[in-house]
This record gives C-alpha cells, structure tokens and sequence, in this order.
C-alpha cells in the first residue's frame, strides 16, 4: 500500500474548509492510501498560528490525533542526506539564493524524507518541482474536485 | 448412582442449546449466518462467543472472504493470516484516526495564513 503525506499547502485548505479541502479530504479517505504525517510539514503549519488557541486547535487536530507511529521525522542518515542533496543541488548550479531561504532549505528536506521512505507528497507548492529532478521524490498535485 | 432428575436434564439441555453439545461455549448459527454461509462457498461458519486467551486477550472468531485475506498476507508482507488480519485493522484504524483529526480541523480557522519563512 502506498504511503501518502500531506504538504503544508494541502493542510492549511483543509483549515480553511471549502469546496478544495472537501475535495482533499474524500481523497485522502480513498481506498488504497496509508496516511502519514510529516513532522517538518507540521512545523510549518504551526508557523502559521496567530494566538495560543489556535495552536492550541491545531495541535489537537494535526498532531495528537495522529498515532505516534504515522508521525514521521528523518534520521541521523536521512538528516545527513538532506545536506548531501543540498550540496548535489549547489554543485549543479541551482541558485545559491534560493537554498538560502529556510522554507527552500525545508522543502528539500520533506522532499529527501519522502524520497527515502517511498512517500507520495500531496501538494501544489511549485518549489517541489524544482527540486524534484535532484532529489527524485514523488510528487502529486492536491485534488481539485471529488473523484 | 442415581438417575438425573428432569429438572437436571431441562438445565442440561437449555446450556446444549446455548453451547453446544460438547459443552465449548459456540452460538448456533443464526438467520443471518444461513447466508452468510452460502456467500462463503458454503463453507461451515461458526461464531464463537468471546473468549479471553491466556494472556487476557479477548478472541473472536470473525468471516472473512478468504481470497481477501490471502492478498493481504502477501501485500502486507505478513508471517500468517492472524498477522494479516492484525495489521490490516491496525492500519484501518491509524488511518480514520488520522482523517478523523482532519475532520475536525475542517474550516476551524477560515482565514489561516500560509506562512513561509
């Protein structure tokens, strides 16, 4: 069964709601999918929080409703090679400028964390199609409307 | 030795009839089970009452469809078909605990930023 994860893009419709979250939601509930949780991807999330209840709601939306299992985190060696593929990236001439940027830096390493457990990325954030010929990750655009 | 008596034979029939004749605590197949039986091949099902193991677990007998099970043993990578079984809900369970959570953060913060740093 394939793994599938979420990116922050998938995460913040859902707590917006509407038609495109719904559309995400009956996906992800789709025969077929083992879900898990990428805990960079949750950090990214909580940046998003503006007071104390709201990260008061989505710590218990997003993160204890998840079983310890299904919450993934890289290595020793998967941290490793998330500089290994930063370093790749330089060498192959990919703007310096941009690797500087944390949220860049950070989408590498979700991109090498799938890449190394055979995780499927649900997204729409187009920083994951320029790194994708590096790290050679699975990446798939968020459904638009309910299959 | 003396004769049972007909309110000893009553009693010991009625428990027959909710057990078994072997005295093992096994439900007779019900309506239901009649079907349930033919869409199984015909094979005899039996439907245990809960029982507890040794080690305190409780132990249901349940129907599964036979060439979903075999599927799930290869495709799970698991050692036997209880491990298939245990693994499946397992994995059934983590995931609508999962989209749970989601559906409960649904519209909660309508006018969530997407923050990137």
């Amino acid at each position: 069964m394939p793994l599938r994860a979420l990116d922050t893009n998938g995460y913040v419709e859902i707590l917006r709601g509407g038609a495109r979250a719904a559309a995400i939601r009956a996906a992800l509930g789709a025969a077929g999918t083992e879900l898990v949780v990428l805990m960079p991807v949750i950090a990214e999330v909580l940046q998003g929080a503006r007071s104390a209840k709201e990260a008061h709601t989505l710590q218990q939306r997003i993160v204890d409703a998840v079983p310890t299992r299904r919450r993934l985190f890289a290595s020793p060696s998967e941290w490793a090679g998330t500089g290994l593929r930063v370093a790749d990236m330089l060498r192959a001439g990919h703007d310096p400028n941009e690797l500087k940027q944390r949220s860049f830096w950070l989408d590498v390493h979700i991109a090498h964390l799938c890449r190394s457990r055979g995780i499927v990325l649900w997204t729409d954030d187009g920083d994951h199609k320029r790194i994708e010929p590096y790290v050679h990750h699975r990446v798939e655009p968020l459904p638009t409307s309910p299959s | 030795m003396s004769a049972k008596t007909t309110k000893q034979t009553v009693i010991e029939k009625v428990r027959q009839m909710k057990h078994g004749k072997s005295g093992k605590r096994t439900s007779r197949l019900g309506r239901g089970m009649g079907a349930a039986q033919d869409a199984m091949g015909g094979q005899v099902v039996k439907v245990h009452v809960p029982r507890k193991t040794k080690q305190g677990h409780e132990r249901m007998q349940l129907m599964v469809d036979p060439r979903l099970l075999d599927a799930a043993v290869v495709s799970l990578g698991a050692k036997t078909k209880s491990e298939a079984v245990n693994v499946a809900l397992r994995n059934a369970a983590e995931n609508a605990a999962i989209l749970q959570g989601l559906d409960d953060a649904m519209g909660s913060i309508p006018d969530f930023p997407y923050v990137e740093t």
